[in-house]
């Protein structure tokens, strides 16, 4: 299909310009930006949700790229992998200072649960992939979903996860792992 | 003991793990291998989910990101040292700095001036065979690029033409001033150098911004004004030269705006 496809395509050219990224090369670096700008500004906006810290820390995760670059191994995973997991932490890691610190500040309980994920994004790149995706996610079970979204799309720890749904460690570590492999069965492992 | 590790799997693939947990996982992953296959099959999910927050990234973004790093030096590959997992090693990067509520909106360029800053650490580390003096002229340098990068009105704009040379410029219209660096252009032959111009309206307005380093920059061009129109490059003697004594290779139009605002489009040049 025209999404796997498209997904396949953008993975194997960032598996390409990476390692000459790693060689210090600018030009690639300017290719690879055109290529995974979108993700990695979206996947740190759906986590920190501000605009203005969301490009701070795009920038941040994007300048890491550019400087780890040399030590990216292919054999390893794949480049975009490797890149998103950048842009992830490092949104992870400055929602939960900043949650921190509201719960420092204010000692206020914790918030209602976030929006849901198809009320957030407003990108117009993607759409198809998103909507697969979707699916896939709606074929979940409640706590496999919830499990596997707050951590990765609102940056809680699975203890948070645990804590937030009342449910024991034990459990939401095997929901997290049932549903990213019911994900990847449902979305096909091609990629 | 081990079992019970090997359950977090998902959980860091997902980065759900606090710190402790994530380093005890990690030290596990170097001597596991099936652990190591499973976090790459679980990395095919998050990636998947990644992608699927895509959205387009503020215009302004690309050439910050492009500008810095051209003026950031990349670390070492490793040498022998493997890390087993798909994903980077969890080495968190330096701590944030303090944040207080009033200096949000001033904060979007310190991130990427403080990763400068890095970059240029790095850099004058590996220098050290340089004098005390060198080296005090270098980190007035990187005094002088940073502040240009952390001013609140600091604009990036880039152009290239249909040989990828180009140049680059993050301007500050509050501070007057411009860090520009090139790309794409070859090393100077020998007893030649690369030269900045800032150009005025007239042909007699054209003034010296500075020689260009081996590499293409960065160099701070100053005392920019609502007359200065374009940036251009062209090669000189070495040591450089009063006035442009050839053909510019890379241009880059400043368009001053009543607003007094500078914006900048990129000329195309052969």
């Amino acid at each position: 299909m025209h999404v796997v496809r498209k997904d396949i395509r953008d993975s194997q050219e960032a598996d390409r310009l990476l390692p000459l990224v790693g060689r210090g090369d600018h030009q690639a670096f300017e290719e690879l930006y055109n290529l995974v700008s979108g993700p990695v500004y979206g996947l740190v906006r759906r986590v920190l949700r501000d605009p203005a810290q969301s490009e701070e820390v795009a920038q941040e995760a994007l300048l890491d790229v550019w400087r780890s670059a040399p030590r990216f191994d292919p054999e390893r995973g794949t480049a975009l992998s490797w890149i998103l997991t950048f842009a992830h932490r490092r949104a992870v890691d400055r929602v939960r200072s900043a949650r921190a610190a509201t719960e420092r500040e204010l000692k206020v309980g914790r918030q209602s649960d976030g929006p849901a994920f198809d009320q957030v994004t407003e990108a117009v790149e993607g759409t198809l992939e998103r909507e697969w995706l979707l699916r896939c996610l709606e074929r979940l079970t409640d706590l496999q979903r919830q499990s596997v979204t707050l951590a990765y799309y609102d940056g809680y720890t699975y203890r948070e996860v645990a804590n937030r749904l009342s449910v024991p460690l034990g459990t939401v570590k095997t929901r997290m792992r049932d549903g990213l492999t019911r994900l990847r069965e449902c979305l096909g492992s091609a990629a | 003991m081990r079992r019970r590790i090997h359950e977090l799997a998902a959980a860091y693939a997902l980065d759900a793990l606090g710190p402790k947990e994530l380093r005890r996982f990690e030290r596990h992953l170097n001597r596991c291998e099936p652990c190591a296959y499973e976090v790459r099959m679980l990395s095919i999910d998050t990636v998947r989910l990644g992608r699927a927050a895509a959205a387009p990234a503020p215009p302004q973004m690309r050439a910050r990101v492009l500008t810095v790093a051209r003026m950031t030096a990349q670390e070492q590959a490793p040498a022998g040292a493997r890390l087993a997992a798909a994903r980077p090693a969890a080495v968190r990067p330096a701590p944030v700095r303090p944040r207080s509520r009033g200096v949000r909106p001033r904060l979007r360029l310190t991130a990427v001036a403080a990763a400068f800053c890095l970059g240029a650490a790095v850099m004058l580390g590996v220098a050290y065979q340089r004098t005390s003096a060198e080296l005090d002229r270098e980190r007035a340098a990187a005094a002088a690029v940073n502040q240009v990068l952390a001013a609140p009105d600091a604009a990036a704009r880039t152009g290239s033409d249909a040989q990828g040379r180009g140049i680059t410029a993050v301007v500050s219209t509050s501070l007057h001033r411009a860090v520009v660096t090139t790309h794409g252009l070859p090393a100077a032959p020998a007893g030649k150098v690369y030269q900045l111009w800032l150009m005025g309206e007239s042909s007699s307005s054209v003034r010296s911004a500075g020689l260009l380093p081996d590499g293409g920059g960065p160099v701070v061009a100053t005392a920019l004004n609502a007359r200065s129109t374009a940036f251009a490059v062209t090669l000189e003697p070495d040591g450089g030269s009063k006035s442009p004594t050839t053909t510019p290779v890379a241009q880059l139009a400043l368009v001053v705006r009543e607003t007094g605002n500078i914006a900048s489009t990129a000329l195309t040049q052969r």
